[in-house]
């Protein structure tokens, strides 16, 4: 399932898929993956995420 | 001390320095990847370990009903060309593999057909004329001509994964 709430956390920061993925350490690749639900991070990745975007877990990573 | 154990001993000492040298480059490359990356090429060594026990039941299979299709040494070499191939190939395709970057991309598409193409000119000149499928079955040549489609089908990957790349870049 693709995860729109990381998506648009990310352009409300206006930040890129390179940029995020610089801040948190991994390739441009993984973000995209992520976005595009191909990958389940793990909760550090998750973690470093919600802190480069200023969320919490349950705001981009949460499923209703 | 026998004469034996003292010729021996620089032979084991350089030995351990080599297998120390390889483990620390490799605990130093490890830090290179992500964790997707890492489960993406653990997946291509899977692969390619499969690939490569495959392609041994199949020889083994045919060595069995005896069709003689290649010499021994030559299928060998041609089931781990086929393996490396595979695991190269799904590496590149995966994102794990950390000299893909994007400066290098152009360059390593360049350099695969390159050197495949080499190969074949190589390939073809070792032939002295003589035919690719002998008596023996295939000669001992067709290893190079294995080795150039491996690193033109790495080549190809590389300019599939160049183009989904950049149609992807947001």
């Amino acid at each position: 399932m693709k995860n729109l709430k990381l998506k648009s956390a990310r352009a409300a920061m206006d930040l890129s898929q390179q940029q995020l993925a610089e801040k948190v350490g991994v390739s441009r690749q993984t973000i995209s993956a992520i976005e595009k639900g191909d990958y389940n991070p793990t909760v550090n990745l998750c973690i470093a995420i919600c802190k480069a975007l200023g969320k919490t877990l349950d705001e981009l990573f949460w499923e209703e | 001390m026998s004469e034996k154990f003292i010729n021996t001993l620089p032979f084991v000492i350089a030995g351990l320095a080599v297998l120390a040298l390889v483990f620390f480059r490799a605990k130093k490359q490890e830090k290179r990847y992500d964790e997707r990356q890492l489960l993406a090429r653990n997946a291509a060594f899977k692969t390619a370990f499969f690939t490569l026990a495959g392609y041994c039941v199949v020889c083994a299979f045919l060595n069995m009903l005896g069709v003689n299709w290649a010499l021994t040494a030559t299928q060998m070499f041609l089931g781990a060309i086929l393996s490396i191939g595979v695991f190269a190939c799904l590496c590149l395709y995966r994102d794990a593999f950390f000299d893909f970057a994007k400066k290098n991309q152009k360059l390593y598409i360049f350099e695969m057909m390159a050197f495949s193409v080499i190969q074949v000119i190589g390939g073809v000149g070792m032939l002295h004329g003589q035919p690719i499928w002998g008596e023996e079955g295939l000669s001992f040549v067709s290893i190079v001509f294995a080795t150039a489609l491996c690193f033109f089908a790495v080549g190809v990957t590389a300019a599939i994964k160049t183009y989904t790349d950049a149609r992807q870049e947001d």
